[in-house]
């Protein structure tokens, strides 16, 4: 009994089963976001690089509470870095 | 969590090496802060892709949850089987006693005739473990609710414990008893319950616009976590699961020979609900990569 592929299997059918790995959409997303930040920022002509980090931060944020993929570690080391790198660019630019 | 080192794991690597030479140019030598902020979020990404594990081992809950789950049934089952052996070899006694010209005829009344599609015996075909279960995964009465005490809420199994042609209607089939009777009964089948019993409650897979695939990732990848990827495959009424890398075999034998492979079970489950039609699992194949299962929809006519 050999698998048969559905009717209408397509790169795009083939490309939509990739991207249902929530890991693949997670970092797909992550990307993106992080990426579109960047640009945005850049376009805004932002120089402070606290912000940069600021807003990387919560793209990881956003990506990981949406997707809520499983990892190697229980703790999320990642999250935890990010959350400091957040409250540091926030502290530094009030300061 | 998985030790294994697979493709996640080196795309990581990658990209946290590259972005971390990125953002350390762009920042100290280039002073470019716009580069430099997309290193981190390279870094970040990297970082991120690291932490993924490449195929998700079952938690250790899980695992002791699927394996208590099958093994409530487990006694039921052996008794199942040992009645079905005991009527087989006074069936075949009785048939060597009797006349030459007679024991054929004997026999195939003992046994009745072999309907499509059910049997139970394992075929060994180039190295595959291949078999056909004569189970029929029942869907929950909806007319009766969880509430009403006669176990009709829920979703069920009918086990034939003749080789007889299944029952003509489904309501025959959901009215066979939940116990075994005395053996002097000629009784037909017996309907029991698994682990997918109150998967029609579980809103996640009964929304309107979720497919059968999809339905079947949620249930066996994400909550169930017995497996890598699900795969199906719908024609008219055929319903062709693969299931890849499976995690946990916590079944027993019998589990296996009447019922299915837990997975294979798991999904007749949910096929059964999502369709609101019985669902029997017409073939099995079971290898250490994958298990393929054809699962055919059941249609009765109207009593």
């Amino acid at each position: 009994m050999k698998w048969r592929e559905p009717r209408g299997s397509s790169r795009l059918e083939r490309s939509r089963r990739v991207l249902k790995e929530r890991k693949n959409s997670f970092l797909l997303s992550l990307a993106v976001i992080s990426f579109g930040s960047v640009v945005c920022l850049a376009a805004l002509s932002e120089e402070r690089f606290g912000v940069y980090l600021a807003l990387l931060a919560l793209a990881y944020f956003a990506a990981s509470l949406a997707f809520k993929v499983r990892r190697r570690r229980n703790f999320d080391y990642l999250a935890a870095a990010m959350a400091i790198v957040f409250v540091a660019a926030i502290v530094s630019s009030l300061i | 969590m998985t030790n294994e080192f697979g493709r996640y794991f080196f795309l990581g690597l990658g990209l946290t090496f590259t972005g971390t030479a990125t953002a350390i140019v762009s920042y100290f030598q280039a002073h470019v802060i716009p580069f430099a902020a997309l290193g981190v979020a390279i870094v970040i990404l990297g970082v991120a892709s690291v932490s993924l594990p490449d195929q998700v081992k079952a938690s250790g809950a899980m695992k002791a949850l699927l394996q208590g789950s099958t093994l409530g049934i487990d006694p039921l089952l052996d008794e199942i089987g040992e009645r079905m052996r005991r009527r087989t070899q006074m069936a075949r006694v009785a048939a060597s006693s009797s006349s030459s010209a007679d024991w054929r005829d004997a026999l195939s009344d003992a046994e009745g005739p072999e309907p499509e599609g059910v049997g139970r015996g394992e075929e060994e075909r180039d190295g595959e473990n291949r078999r056909s279960i004569g189970a029929v995964y029942l869907p929950p009465d909806p007319r009766r609710s969880l509430d009403s005490g006669d176990y009709e809420g829920e979703a069920s199994v009918y086990i034939p414990l003749n080789n007889q042609a299944l029952p003509v209607t489904l309501e025959e089939m959901r009215a066979a008893p939940l116990t075994l009777l005395d053996e002097r009964n000629t009784q037909a089948g017996i309907r029991v319950f698994t682990a997918g019993a109150y998967l029609g409650q579980v809103p996640e897979i009964r929304g309107e616009d979720t497919s059968i695939e999809e339905a079947l990732q949620h249930l066996l990848v994400d909550y169930a976590e017995l497996c890598s990827l699900v795969r199906a495959s719908e024609i008219e009424d055929t319903i062709v699961v693969e299931i890849n890398d499976v995690k946990l075999r916590p079944e027993s034998r019998n589990y296996r020979d009447f019922l299915g492979s837990l997975p294979t079970s798991l999904a007749a489950s949910l096929v059964c609900v999502m369709k609101d039609a019985p669902v029997m699992v017409a073939d099995e194949e079971v290898t250490p990569a994958k298990t393929v299962a054809r699962l055919s929809i059941l249609r009765f006519r109207s009593p």
